[in-house]
């Protein structure tokens, strides 16, 4: 003999009701016929049940991305400045330099954009060759930083443990030394170590992390670039640089024109000078 | 209620009895990289062991952590320091250029190091101008991923900085912190850091603040700065520097005068 379950059955429940977003996600337990409270988070699938499965949020293509800069930007800022920078010089600053008024300056127009796409390309290959490793390595670095916050915030919220020493704390640290504790730790009153200072400890990686791109490659990378923009030059705007033409100034037709000038006043001159008559050529 | 007779039971279940099961093996991870990945982790084992550890541990670092207390944000000041170096070395090698004439070399100088001036500016003003917008933005970021709406965000923000300003005044009454230390209220980054241990969304709130300061001093330094001036730049030769009695004809001439193409 079989019994239907009674799942089966037809109970008189709340109807569905999906005129307002409050209602629709206002889900109804089928089996006890219990209302549930507000799962929108649950829509789908698991609509009805009371556990949160902490599943990551339905993201868009756009946030997926933003996401991928923010966490680029935050590990690897420089990386990310000549991000900016390549788009910046490569994309628009190309098209508005030529895009500006005036017919006469069309060579030096695309020399500018030719400079500016070598600027913005020799950035970004060279900072990320350089700067990705050492961005790595301070990842694991700040790593075992972490770990050691915990510790320290274990230590202070049981109170059991009243006194540690420092090498306590770097036993089986890797990279870590004193001297990081006594440069970044915040100190009681009788000198014992209570925390990290994460916002001085934020602020000096950064900028000893942003120093060597702006203060030691910008040399190199401007050599570079000076070396990059005759191929540039040549494969994209199909331009190649001719030598300047040396002109013709003005002060050579003028001495020629001098000359010719002062030599008819010369001939002019001692023509009348009786004594010179003899010894000026020419027909009498 | 509806009772049915169990006969012809086995018919029924047979399926169930012989479900097939998927017994496959789950592709793994290929071991095809593997080399490159593991020379890849000793290089930055070793990298951060000599050169990072030496770095954050060095006097230098010492001298910053005392003396930046101050600061705010860094990544701003860092950009300005990069284009203090490219323009004096952009106005050093048009000093030394000896094509040029004398006077037109003092000219595109000054040129240039009055565009890094107004170009630092400018990008400081928009950068202040520009917070609470950005904020705005990194609160309904926050807001997406959290799974929440942005007003209750706001609320408990708000309720957070007022406990805070009571534990900061008790502090002050007690002797902890100074007189003269002002209260600085939390934003969604901190907040979030603090209260919540998911610490991959703490740091994408972080990156949005880098990335608006990259953005603004971005744009302004090496696109408007840059594409503004040159005009302006031609306009003032042409009409004060050569005056027509030494108008020389050159070509070329304007390909030196573009400052900083970074």
């Amino acid at each position: 003999m079989k019994v239907d379950s009674i799942k089966d059955y037809h109970i008189l429940y709340k109807q569905y009701d999906s005129s307002t977003k409050e209602a629709r996600n206002k889900s109804v337990n089928i089996v006890t016929g219990c209302e549930s409270a507000d799962k929108s988070v649950n829509t789908g699938y698991y609509r009805g049940s009371s556990i949160s499965f902490g599943a990551a949020p339905k993201l868009s293509k756009g946030m997926k991305l933003l996401k991928k800069i923010n966490t680029l930007c935050q590990d690897h800022k420089v990386i990310a400045q000549n991000l900016v920078a390549l788009v910046l010089a490569v994309g628009f600053r190309p098209i508005a330099i030529i895009s500006l008024p005036g017919k006469k300056n069309k060579d030096d127009k695309i020399y500018a954009s030719g400079h500016s796409i070598a600027s913005g390309l020799i950035g970004f290959i060279f900072s990320s060759i350089v700067m990705y490793p050492l961005g790595i390595a301070a990842k694991k670095y700040m790593k075992e930083v972490e770990s050691i916050k915990d510790t320290l915030q274990e230590m202070v919220e049981n109170k059991n443990i009243k006194t540690f020493s420092k090498k306590e704390l770097l036993k089986g640290k890797e990279f870590i030394g004193e001297n990081f504790l006594n440069i970044f730790g915040e100190f009681d009153k009788n000198g014992k170590l209570i925390k990290i200072n994460r916002k001085t400890l934020e602020r000096t990686t950064s900028i000893l992390e942003m120093a060597p791109d702006t203060f030691v490659f910008g040399v190199a990378k401007a050599m570079l670039t000076v070396a990059l923009i005759p191929p540039i030059l040549k494969y994209v705007f199909g331009v190649e640089k001719h030598k300047e033409k040396v002109p013709v100034t003005d002060d050579k037709t003028k001495l020629e024109k001098k000359s010719t000038e002062e030599q008819k006043n010369i001939t002019n001159y001692f023509s009348k000078v009786p004594s010179m008559k003899n010894f000026l050529g020419g027909v009498k | 209620m509806k009772v049915t007779l169990q006969t012809n039971n086995y018919k029924n279940n047979v399926r169930d009895n012989n479900r097939q099961t998927f017994g496959a093996k789950l592709p793994e991870k290929s071991k095809f990289l593997d080399p490159y990945y593991k020379f890849v982790d000793k290089s930055t084992n070793t990298i951060a062991k000599y050169y990072t550890a030496k770095l954050y541990e060095s006097p230098l670092s010492a001298f910053l952590a005392k003396h930046t207390e101050k600061l705010k944000s860094v990544v701003d000041h860092m950009q300005v320091a990069g284009s203090i170096v490219i323009s004096g070395m952009y106005m050093s090698q048009t000093l030394r250029n000896n094509q040029l004439d004398p006077q037109k070399r003092k000219t595109l100088a000054i040129n240039q190091g009055l565009t890094f001036i107004v170009s630092t500016i400018l990008s400081y003003i928009i950068d202040q101008r520009l917070d609470n917008n950005w904020e705005k933005l990194t609160r309904r970021y926050a807001a997406v991923n959290l799974e929440t709406d942005v007003d209750t965000l706001n609320k408990k923000i708000e309720l957070w900085n007022i406990e805070n300003k009571k534990k900061f005044d008790a502090k002050v009454l007690i002797g902890d912190i100074g007189k003269d230390e002002k209260f600085r209220a939390g934003q969604i980054a901190d907040y979030v850091e603090k209260t919540m241990k998911n610490t991959s969304l703490a740091k994408e709130l972080k990156g949005m603040g880098v990335l608006k300061k990259l953005l603004v001093f971005g744009t302004i330094y090496r696109f408007i700065s840059p594409v503004a001036v040159t005009p302006i730049a031609n306009w003032i030769g042409n009409k004060f520097i050569y005056k027509p009695e030494n108008h020389q004809p050159s070509a070329n001439k304007d390909a030196e005068s573009t400052p900083k193409a970074k």
